[in-house]
C-alpha cells in the first residue's frame, strides 16, 4: 500500500524539506509529486488523484485555499494540510475540510504527529469483512459499512449502496469487525467513521450527503459505546 | 381634622423638599418619590390614631371613617407599588451599568493587550537588524550550528508572544485572560488551538466548559507543591464537523488515596458534564502515566447551515 501525497510549495527548499521529512517518517510509504506552481496542480488533478495533500497556504498569485476548493471539488475525504506562516488565516480553512494546520518552520515532530494522524484516518490495511449468503461468497471494505444491524438469526450489512446479509451469531460479528465498530445496542453494531450526532437514545449516521439515519442505543450499552465513540473519534482529531 | 393636619403636614415637607433641593441638596430627588416615603409612616399613624379615637366618638358619621380608612390604604398601597416599581427600574439602571462596565473594562484590557503585543512587535521589529547582523556574523565565521540554534530561538520568540488563538474574539479574549491568570501563579498554560468561528456552538457554553476545565486543571496543578514544572496543556481541536477539547495537567498519584471523598466531583465538572450531554457530546476523563486527562467531543457543531 502505497499514499500518494501531492506536495505544493512555490519554495522550493520546504518543499523539498517536505519530501525528506516523509521520507524519514517512512521511506516506502509516500509517492510524492512536488508542485511549485500551484496552477499546475490544480490543471494535473483534473486526470488524477492523490491521497494526501500538503499544501503552502500563501502564493504570490493565489492562496492555498483556492487549491483546496479545486482539490474538494471532486473529492471530499482526502486529507489536506495546511502549512502556514499565520494562524489568522485558519478561519477559511474550515469550508474545506482541513485535516491538519502547520505553523511554518516545519518540523519533525509537527508533521510526523500529523502524519501519524493520516494514516489512522486512511485505515491503511483496507481490511475487508468477508461473508457468504446463498453460497455467494462476498467481501466488503469496512470503511464502506455503516451498521450491522442483528435480526433473530440474520445480520443485515449497511452501506452507502446496498444492504446485504447474512447469518452471523453477535459473538462472531464482533471478533469479526475492526475497532472502528461500536456496538450501541444488542442488535446493532456502528462504524465510528459515519457517526453525525450522538442524542441521548440515539445515534445518527450518514448514510451520504444528504440522508441519515437514526440507531437506537440501549441503556445497557450506552456509556461503554459513548466513550468508545469518543476515544476512537479524539483518535482522528488528536 | 386629622387629615387637614396630615394635608399640611405633606405639603410642609413638599415645600421642604424643594427648597433643600434648590439650596442645599443638589441631588436630583425625585418629589414624588420623597412624598410617597413621607406619607406611608403618617398615613399609617393618623390611621392607627382614628382607630383609637374612634371609640370616643368624634366623627358623627362612622361610616366616614371607613371610607377614609379605606382610601387612605388604598392610597398606601398605591404608593408601595410605585416605590417597588422605581426601586425595580433603579436595580435594572444599576445592573445595567455595572455589565456596561464589565464590558467596557474588557475592551480596555484587550486594547491594552493590542498595545503591548505592538510594542513587542516594534521591539521585534528592531532587533530584526541586530540579529541579521549576528547571523551574518555567525555564517561568515561558518558556524552553521551556532546560526541554526540562533534562529530557532528567535522563532521561539516570535511564538511565544502569540496571542492568537481563535477569530472568536470573545474566546480569543478568554483564553488569553486564562494564559496570564496561570502565568501569574507560575503555570504554564499551552493552548493548540484550530477551531472555526462559527459554530453551532454559544460562546458562553464553550467558556462555561473551557473555564471550568481550566480552573480545575490550575487548582491541581497548583497542590503538586513538590513538582518543579507546573504545566497543563489544553488542545481545542476542530475536524468534520466535529470539536475535540482536551486537557491535561501532571497529577500526584497519591491524591487517588489523600483526596480519595472528592472522586465525586465538585460542581464545576457535573456542570461540564450535564451541559456536554445536553449538547450532544461525550465526555471521558483517566489517567495517563502521571498525567490525568479530561477529553470532550462535541459531534456536528459546524457545518453549513440554512
Amino acid at each position: 500500500m502505497v499514499i500518494k501525497v501531492a506536495i505544493c510549495d512555490d519554495v522550493p527548499i520546504i518543499a523539498k524539506e517536505i519530501e525528506e521529512l516523509l521520507l524519514k517518517y517512512d521511506s516506502s510509504l509516500f509517492e510524492m509529486d512536488i508542485f511549485h506552481n500551484p496552477l499546475r496542480l490544480i490543471e494535473f488533478l483534473e486526470e488524477n488523484t492523490y491521497d494526501m495533500f500538503i499544501l503552502d497556504m500563501e502564493f504570490p498569485n493565489l492562496s492555498g485555499l483556492e487549491i483546496a476548493e479545486a482539490i474538494r471539488g471532486n473529492n471530499y475525504t482526502s486529507p489536506i494540510i495546511f502549512i502556514t506562516n499565520f494562524k489568522e488565516y485558519m478561519e477559511k480553512s474550515f469550508k474545506v475540510n482541513t485535516f491538519d494546520y502547520i505553523l511554518k518552520p516545519v518540523t519533525k515532530s509537527k508533521l510526523h504527529a500529523a502524519l501519524n494522524r493520516v494514516i489512522k484516518y486512511l485505515d491503511l490495511n483496507e481490511s475487508k469483512f468477508t461473508f457468504t449468503f446463498n453460497k455467494v461468497f462476498y467481501s466488503l471494505p469496512f470503511s464502506d459499512i455503516i451498521y450491522f444491524e442483528k435480526n433473530k438469526r440474520k445480520v443485515f450489512i449497511h452501506t452507502p449502496s446496498d444492504t446485504y446479509e447474512t447469518i452471523l451469531h453477535t459473538k462472531a460479528l464482533l471478533s469479526k469487525v475492526n475497532d472502528n465498530f461500536v456496538q450501541v445496542h444488542t442488535s446493532f453494531v456502528v462504524n465510528v467513521r459515519y457517526i453525525k450526532q450522538v442524542r441521548n437514545n440515539t445515534v445518527t449516521m450518514k448514510v451520504n450527503d444528504k440522508q441519515t439515519v437514526d440507531i437506537p442505543i440501549s441503556r445497557k450499552f450506552k456509556d461503554h459505546a459513548k466513550k468508545q465513540i469518543l476515544m476512537k473519534l479524539r483518535d482522528f482529531i488528536y | 381634622m386629622a387629615f387637614i393636619l396630615i394635608l399640611i403636614l405633606m405639603v410642609v415637607v413638599i415645600l421642604i423638599i424643594t427648597l433643600l433641593q434648590k439650596f442645599k441638596l443638589k441631588l436630583p430627588i425625585h418629589v414624588f418619590f420623597v412624598m410617597v416615603i413621607f406619607s406611608i409612616p403618617l398615613i399609617s399613624v393618623f390611621l392607627l390614631s382614628t382607630a383609637v379615637v374612634s371609640e370616643i366618638q368624634v366623627v358623627n358619621n362612622p361610616n366616614f371613617i371607613f371610607i377614609w380608612i379605606a382610601a387612605f390604604i388604598i392610597y398606601m398601597n398605591l404608593c408601595i407599588l410605585y416605590l417597588y416599581i422605581t426601586l425595580g427600574n433603579y436595580y435594572k439602571q444599576l445592573e445595567k451599568t455595572t455589565t456596561q462596565k464589565k464590558v467596557l473594562e474588557a475592551e480596555l484590557k484587550y486594547f491594552q493587550q493590542l498595545k503591548d503585543s505592538q510594542s513587542k512587535l516594534y521591539s521585534i521589529k528592531h532587533d530584526l537588524k541586530n540579529q541579521y547582523v549576528v547571523l551574518l556574523g555567525m555564517l561568515s565565521q561558518h558556524d552553521i550550528t551556532g546560526a541554526k540554534s540562533y534562529l530557532q530561538d528567535s522563532i521561539q520568540k516570535i511564538e511565544d508572544s502569540d496571542y492568537f488563538f481563535t477569530n472568536n474574539f470573545v474566546l480569543n479574549y478568554f483564553l488569553n485572560e486564562k494564559v496570564s491568570t496561570a502565568k501569574s501563579n507560575g503555570v504554564t498554560l499551552s493552548v493548540q488551538s484550530f477551531l472555526s468561528e462559527k459554530l453551532h456552538l454559544d460562546t458562553d457554553i464553550l467558556a462555561v466548559i473551557l473555564g471550568n476545565l481550566i480552573d480545575n486543571s490550575l487548582e491541581a496543578v497548583l497542590r503538586l507543591s513538590h513538582f518543579k514544572e507546573k504545566e497543563i496543556s489544553l488542545l481545542i481541536k476542530q475536524f468534520d464537523h466535529n470539536l475535540l477539547i482536551e486537557i491535561s495537567n501532571l497529577f500526584d498519584r497519591e491524591e487517588l488515596h489523600t483526596r480519595k471523598h472528592r472522586q465525586t466531583e465538585g460542581i464545576g465538572i457535573k456542570n461540564v458534564k450535564r451541559i456536554v450531554e445536553e449538547h450532544g457530546g461525550i465526555y471521558n476523563q483517566w489517567f495517563e502515566d502521571n498525567r490525568y486527562v479530561v477529553s470532550i467531543l462535541l459531534l456536528d457543531v459546524y457545518g453549513e447551515e440554512e
